[in-house]
C-alpha cells in the first residue's frame, strides 16, 4: 500500500508561556491521501497555522512538541537531521500563507527569491526563462516586468500567485496554505483558489487548505476537518458535514454562514422617513508637504466625488465596493471626522463643514469602526470607555448605567472593571457597540465592523445589531466588502467605485 | 534617487545650516562680549576700548553683526581669534582636519565590529554568545568617554610600559608609528563607547528581521541558515543601522570632544573647550558651525545610501 | 500593582536595575549620615593611601576620605540626572503633544526649528549653553536639560501623530469631546510608557553627562565631592593610588547601569502587546 502524502497521529503542541504551558494542539490526527485536498476549518485560536508550522517543523523556539506523529510521504519529520529537514523543505512540504506585504524580501527582486527556490530543487542551472514560465503558469500577467519588480511594486493577489510559484517549483507532494486568500477580496480569492486546485491536480499533490471561513473553502475540498480550541471536532466528506454536521460547534459555524442571517433582519418599517440626506458630498485629501499650507498645493483628488444618498430612518443601508473606493471616507465625513464640502441635511438643518456639527447631530449619529483593537483607549477600563459618552449626552453615568449598557450588548456587568486587553475580539467589539449606543443614536455607522471577527463573532454581533434595530429603531449604515452578508443584512444597497455611489438592484 | 531630489536635498541642507549659524551666534551674542576684549586689553582706557568696539563693529545691531560674519564665513574670512590673534580658520581648519582622522578611523573600526557583534548576538539569541556579547557591551553604554579614557591610559599607556603616549598628537608625516601609537587609545576609547551603543541597537534590528515574514519565507524554501542570514536577513537589518549610524555620529562628535581633551589631542575639541574657557568667540562660533556641517553632511550621507541600497525608497525619490 | 511587580520579578533586566536603583536611594537619603568622616576633611599625614580600615576606599590626595566623598557624591550626581531630564520631559513633552497635535503649519515650523537645533550634536550644544550661562552645577543642569529638550519633544510628537490617528480618538471626536479630555484622558495615558522608557535612559545619560562636565571644569566645581571632579583631581596621582579613579568610576559607572537595566525593563513591562 502506498504511503499517504501526510500522516498524523495523536499530535500535540504546547507553547511555554510565563504563566506554564498552553496547550494549542491536543491529540490531532488525520491522514491526506497524495492529490487529495483536505480543509481544515478554524476559528482564532484553534492552533491552525500551529498545525501549518509544526508539519513543516517550523514552531516557534517556546513551542513543544507533546506527543504524536507527523509523516510526510511516509517519512516521519519529528526524526530527521538538519539535511533532511531542508531537503524536506525543498522537495516535499511547500507552504503558503496569509497574504501580508512582508512574505517576500523586500530588498529582492520578486523574480530572483523564485529562482532561487527554483534552483535550490528542481535546476540548479534554472535561469530566467524557467522563472517566467513557471510565472506564466500561475497567470501572472506580463511575467517579465513582474521579475524584476520588488515586493512593493506588486498587488497582494500578484503576491500570492510569485508565492504559489516558489511552492509549485519544487513539485512537492504537499502543498499547506495557510489563509492563503483572507486579505484578498472576493474575485481575487477565488480565481487564487481555483488556480491551487488546477495545479494540484496537474501535479497530482495533496493540498492541506487551512481556513476560518468555511464558504470559501467547502467547494473545492473533498474532505473538511473542524477545528476548535486545538481539538478536532469533527472530520469527513465535505457534503455529508455541510448537511449533516455531527457536533453542536459544526452547526454553529454553519448557522454562522450569511444567507442563515435573513432570517433574522427585521422588516423594512412602511414608509421610513429619511433620517439623513446627503447632498453633493466631496471630500479631497489634501497632499502633505509645506505647499498646502502655503496654499500652493492646488487641491488633491477627489476622494467622495458629489456623493447623493438618503438614509432611511430604522433600517439598514449598505455600502458595498472594493478598497480603495471611498467607502470608509464617507463613514467619516458623516461622523465629522474629516473635512468636506456639500452639504449634510438632518432634522431639516443643512450642515456644511464638519465644525457645525453640533452636539444633537453627533449624538445622534455614532460610529463603531473596523477594529476593535484600536478603536478601544488600551489604557482606560471599560467603565470609563462606556461612563464618558453616557455622561456627554447628560444621561447617568454611574455603574448601573454602565451595567444596562452591556446588558444591552449582551455582555455581564463585571467586565466594567476590566481592561480591552483583558477581552476577546468579540466582546471588544460589543464594548465598541455599546459606546455608540451610549448617547442613544438615531444612526449608527458600522465600518467594517466585523471583518476583523471569527465567523461565529460576526454572526453573534449581526444579530445583536438586527435585535437592536427591531426594538429601537435605529437606522445603521452598514460598510462591507462581504456581499453576502450585505445580501443578509441590508434592507438598501448602494455600490461604491472611484467615489461615486449607484445604487444596486435589490 | 533623480538629481532634482538630490538638489532640495542639498537647499535643505544649505537652508539648516543657514539656520544653524544664527542661532549659535544669537546663543554666543549673550556671552558678556565686551568682557573678551577686556581679557585681551586689561589695561585699556574707556576711550580705548570704545575705539575697540567700533573697529570690532560690537557697537552695530546683532543682525548687522551677522550679516558681517556669516558673509564673512562664506567668504572663507571668520575673523581672527582673540587668544591666538590668528585667522579664525587658519586655526580651526588644520583642528578640524585632525578630529575627522580620529572620528573616520573609529567610524570604520566602529562600525564594522558593532554590525559584527550585533548580528553574532541576534543569530544567537537567548544562547551563551548573546548573553556574553551583551555582558561585554553593556558597561560601555554606561560610563563616559573620560573614565573609559581616564582607564585606558591607566591599563595601557604607563609610563613603565612604554607603549602608547598618555597624550598628544603625532602626525602622519612624522612616521607611521609614531601617528598609530599618538591615535591609537583615543580611537579605542570612542570605539568602545559606540560600540556598545550601537552593536545592541544592530542586535534588535536583527532580531526583528529574524522574526520577519520573509526570513520565515527564506527558511521554508529550504535555503541553507547562511544564505537566509546573508542573502535575507542581512540587507534589510542593514538598513535601520545606517539610519542609526548616522544619528550616533552625533554621540560620536560629542565624545571626540572629551576624548581630545583626555588626551591633549589637538583637534577641534579640544580647541573648542579651550576657546569656551577663554570665551574666544569668533572660534568657537566657527568650530560650532563646522562641527554642525559635519553632522548634518554625515546624515545627508547616511540618507542618500539608504536610499540607493532600499528598493522602496528609490523608487519613490 | 501587583500585577506589575510580579512581572516585574519575572523581568531579569528591570529587577536588577530595581535593586541597584533601590540600594541607590539609601545613598541618596542616608549618604552623608552614612559617610564616615566629613568629605572635605584633611588628613594630611595619610595622603594618597590606598584602602585600610581606617579608609575604607583610601584617601585622596589632601587626605580627604574617598568613600565619604563618593557617599556624599550620590545625592547631586542623581538629583542632577533626574533634575535634568525631568525638565526636558516637561519641557519637550507638553511641546511636542502640543504641536503634534494641533498639526499644520505650527507644527510644520516647530518641526524644522527643531531640526535646527537637533543638528548641533547634543553634548557641543549643552557645552555652549554652559559656557553662556557659566560653569556651575545648576547651570549644566539646565544646559544638559536644554539639550535633551528637542529629543523628548520629537518622540511626544511622533506619539501624539500616531495615536491621534487612532480609532479611539476619533470616536471622541465623532461624539464631541472636548480637546482637554481627549488630550488628558484619551491620548496622554498611551503617550506615556514610551516617554517613561525613554526618561530612565536619559537619566543614566545625563548623569554621565553631567560627569563629564565637572570634569571638563564646567559643571561642579571643587571642593564638592563631585564624582566626574573626583576622576578629574585623580588624572595626577593615576599611577600613585588607581583607587581614586576606579572607585568614582564604578560610581558612575553602576548608577547609570542601574537607569539603563530600569529603562530596559520597562521597556518590556510597559508592552501592551505583553499584557494580553
Amino acid at each position: 500500500m502506498r504511503e499517504p502524502a501526510l500522516r498524523i497521529d495523536g499530535l500535540g503542541v504546547a507553547y511555554r508561556m510565563a504563566g506554564g504551558e498552553v496547550p494549542a494542539l491536543r491529540d490531532v490526527s488525520l491522514t491526506l491521501a497524495a492529490g487529495e485536498t483536505l480543509g481544515v476549518i478554524g476559528e482564532s485560536g484553534s492552533g491552525k497555522s500551529t498545525l501549518a508550522f509544526a508539519i513543516a517543523r517550523h514552531l516557534p523556539d517556546n513551542a513543544r512538541v507533546a506527543g504524536g506523529v507527523i509523516a510526510v510521504a511516509g517519512q516521519p519529520v519529528g526524526a530527521l537531521d538538519a539535511r533532511a529537514l531542508r531537503a524536506l523543505r525543498i522537495h516535499d512540504v511547500r507552504l503558503v500563507y496569509q497574504n501580508a506585504a512582508s512574505t517576500l524580501t523586500p530588498t529582492m527582486r520578486v523574480g530572483d527569491q523564485v529562482l532561487e527556490a527554483l534552483r535550490l530543487s528542481a535546476d540548479a542551472t534554472a535561469g530566467r526563462s524557467e522563472v517566467l514560465a513557471l510565472f506564466r503558469r500561475v497567470r501572472l500577467a506580463d511575467p517579465a516586468a513582474i521579475y524584476g519588480r520588488f515586493p512593493h511594486q506588486i498587488s497582494g493577489g500578484e503576491r500570492q500567485r510569485i508565492l504559489i510559484a516558489m511552492a509549485i517549483a519544487a513539485r512537492p507532494k504537499l502543498l499547506i496554505l495557510d489563509e492563503p486568500t483572507s486579505a484578498l477580496d472576493p474575485d481575487t480569492a477565488g480565481a487564487i483558489l481555483d488556480l491551487v486546485g488546477e495545479l494540484t491536480a496537474e501535479l497530482g499533490a495533496a493540498a492541506l487548505v487551512i481556513s476560518h471561513d468555511l464558504e470559501t473553502v467547502a467547494g473545492r475540498a473533498g474532505r473538511l476537518l473542524i477545528l476548535r480550541g486545538g481539538e478536532v471536532v469533527e472530520t469527513g466528506a465535505t457534503g455529508r458535514i455541510l448537511e449533516r454536521p455531527a457536533h453542536a460547534y459544526t452547526r454553529l459555524l454553519l448557522d454562522s454562514r450569511p444567507e442563515r442571517l435573513a432570517a433574522h433582519r427585521p422588516a423594512l418599517p412602511a414608509g421610513a422617513a429619511t433620517l439623513l440626506a446627503v447632498r453633493g458630498l466631496t471630500v479631497r485629501y489634501r497632499r502633505p508637504g509645506w505647499r498646502t499650507w502655503l496654499g500652493l498645493g492646488g487641491p488633491g483628488a477627489p476622494v467622495l466625488d458629489g456623493v447623493d444618498l438618503d438614509i432611511a430612518a430604522g433600517a439598514t443601508t449598505a455600502i458595498v465596493g472594493p478598497s480603495g473606493s471611498g467607502k470608509s471616507t464617507l463613514a467619516r465625513a458623516l461622523a465629522g471626522l474629516v473635512p468636506f464640502a456639500g452639504a449634510i441635511g438632518f432634522d431639516g438643518r443643512d450642515f456644511r463643514a464638519p465644525r457645525a456639527l453640533d452636539g444633537t447631530y453627533r449624538r445622534a449619529v455614532q460610529i463603531v469602526f473596523q477594529n476593535p483593537d484600536t478603536s478601544l483607549n488600551p489604557r482606560l477600563r471599560v467603565a470609563e470607555i462606556l461612563g464618558r459618552p453616557l455622561r456627554l449626552a447628560g444621561r447617568a453615568h454611574d455603574a448601573a448605567a454602565v451595567a444596562a449598557l452591556l446588558e444591552a450588548v449582551r455582555l455581564p456587568p463585571d467586565l466594567a472593571g476590566r481592561h480591552p486587553h483583558q477581552l476577546s475580539g468579540g466582546q471588544r467589539q460589543r464594548i465598541a457597540i455599546a459606546r455608540a449606543l451610549a448617547t442613544r443614536p438615531r444612526l449608527i455607522i458600522c465600518d467594517e465592523i466585523t471583518s476583523a471577527l471569527d465567523v461565529s463573532t460576526q454572526a453573534a454581533v449581526m444579530r445583536l445589531l438586527m435585535d437592536l434595530q427591531a426594538r429601537d429603531g435605529t437606522a445603521f449604515l452598514f460598510i462591507s466588502h462581504d456581499p453576502d452578508l450585505v445580501r443578509a443584512v441590508a434592507h438598501r444597497t448602494f455600490r461604491m467605485t472611484g467615489g461615486r455611489l449607484a445604487p444596486v438592484a435589490p | 534617487m533623480s538629481l532634482a531630489h538630490l538638489l532640495r536635498r542639498l537647499v535643505a541642507l544649505a537652508v539648516i545650516l543657514l539656520c544653524v549659524s544664527a542661532l549659535v551666534f544669537a546663543i554666543t551674542q549673550i556671552l558678556p562680549g565686551n568682557a573678551a576684549v577686556m581679557i585681551l586689553v586689561q589695561n585699556a582706557t574707556a576711550d580705548e576700548l570704545r575705539a575697540l568696539e567700533v573697529q570690532l563693529g560690537l557697537d552695530r545691531p546683532a543682525w548687522v553683526q551677522y550679516g558681517r560674519w556669516i558673509g564673512g564665513v562664506l567668504a572663507g574670512d571668520a575673523g581672527i581669534s582673540m587668544t591666538s590673534s590668528r585667522p579664525v580658520l587658519d586655526v580651526v581648519l588644520p583642528a578640524l582636519g585632525r578630529s575627522l582622522i580620529l572620528a573616520g578611523i573609529t567610524l570604520a573600526v566602529m562600525a564594522t565590529g558593532a554590525v559584527l557583534l550585533g548580528v553574532a548576538a541576534a543569530v544567537r539569541r537567548g544562547r551563551l554568545a548573546d548573553f556574553v556579547i551583551s555582558a561585554l557591551v553593556y558597561p560601555g553604554v554606561c560610563v563616559p568617554e573620560f573614565v573609559v579614557g581616564t582607564l585606558l591610559v591607566v591599563l595601557l599607556a604607563r609610563p613603565e610600559l612604554g607603549w602608547f603616549p598618555a597624550g598628544g598628537y603625532a602626525p602622519l608625516s612624522q612616521g607611521l608609528l609614531g601617528f598609530a601609537r599618538s591615535i591609537a587609545l583615543p580611537a579605542l576609547t570612542l570605539t568602545i563607547i559606540l560600540t556598545s551603543r550601537i552593536s545592541r541597537q544592530v542586535r534588535s534590528e536583527m532580531i526583528d528581521v529574524l522574526k520577519s515574514d520573509y526570513v520565515r519565507t527564506a527558511t521554508l524554501k529550504g535555503l541553507p541558515r547562511r544564505a537566509v542570514l546573508f542573502r535575507h536577513a542581512l540587507p534589510n537589518a542593514m538598513l535601520p543601522t545606517l539610519t542609526i549610524l548616522a544619528l550616533d555620529i552625533g554621540y560620536l562628535i560629542g565624545g571626540t570632544v572629551v576624548v581630545e581633551e583626555v588626551f591633549a589631542y589637538p583637534g577641534l575639541g579640544r580647541l573648542l573647550i579651550f576657546s569656551m574657557q577663554s570665551r574666544d568667540l569668533p572660534v568657537i562660533q566657527a568650530g560650532v558651525l563646522a562641527m554642525a556641517v559635519v553632522y548634518v553632511t554625515a546624515n545627508l550621507v547616511a540618507d542618500l545610501l539608504h536610499s540607493a541600497v532600499d528598493p522602496r525608497v528609490r523608487a519613490d525619490g | 500593582m501587583a500585577e506589575g511587580w510580579s512581572r516585574l520579578a519575572r523581568n531579569p533586566a528591570g529587577l536588577t536595575g530595581a535593586v541597584i536603583l533601590s540600594f541607590l536611594l539609601l545613598v541618596i537619603v542616608a549618604g552623608p549620615a552614612l559617610a564616615p568622616y566629613d568629605p572635605t576633611t584633611f588628613h594630611l599625614t595619610r595622603r594618597l593611601e590606598g584602602p585600610s580600615l581606617d579608609f575604607l576606599l583610601g584617601t585622596d590626595q589632601f587626605g580627604r576620605d574617598l568613600l565619604s566623598r563618593i557617599l556624599t557624591g550620590a545625592r547631586p550626581a542623581v538629583l542632577f540626572g533626574v533634575g535634568a531630564t525631568a525638565l526636558a520631559v516637561l519641557g519637550g513633552g507638553v511641546a511636542g503633544m502640543a504641536s503634534g497635535y494641533v498639526g499644520g503649519l505650527i507644527d510644520e515650523v516647530a518641526m524644522r526649528a527643531l531640526d535646527v537645533v537637533l543638528a548641533v550634536p547634543g553634548l557641543l550644544f549643552a557645552l555652549l549653553i554652559v559656557t553662556v550661562l557659566g560653569s556651575g552645577s545648576a547651570n549644566a543642569m539646565l544646559a544638559v536639560a536644554v539639550s535633551f529638550l528637542p529629543g523628548f519633544a520629537r518622540l511626544a510628537r511622533a506619539g501624539t501623530l500616531s495615536i491621534r490617528e487612532r480609532d479611539f480618538v476619533a470616536a471622541a471626536i465623532a461624539r464631541g469631546e472636548a480637546h482637554g479630555y481627549i488630550l488628558r484622558r484619551e491620548i496622554l495615558p498611551n503617550l506615556m510608557p514610551p516617554i517613561v522608557v525613554e526618561a530612565s535612559v536619559r537619566v543614566a545619560h545625563a548623569l554621565m553627562i553631567g560627569a563629564t562636565l565637572s570634569y571638563l571644569g564646567l559643571g561642579a566645581q571643587a571642593p564638592d565631592s563631585d564624582w566626574g571632579l573626583l576622576v578629574a583631581e585623580a588624572r595626577d596621582y593615576l599611577f600613585r593610588n588607581g583607587w581614586l579613579l576606579a572607585c568614582p568610576a564604578l560610581a558612575i559607572g553602576i548608577s547609570a547601569l542601574g537607569f539603563n537595566l530600569l529603562g530596559d525593563g520597562l521597556r518590556d513591562l510597559l508592552n501592551p502587546e505583553l499584557d494580553a
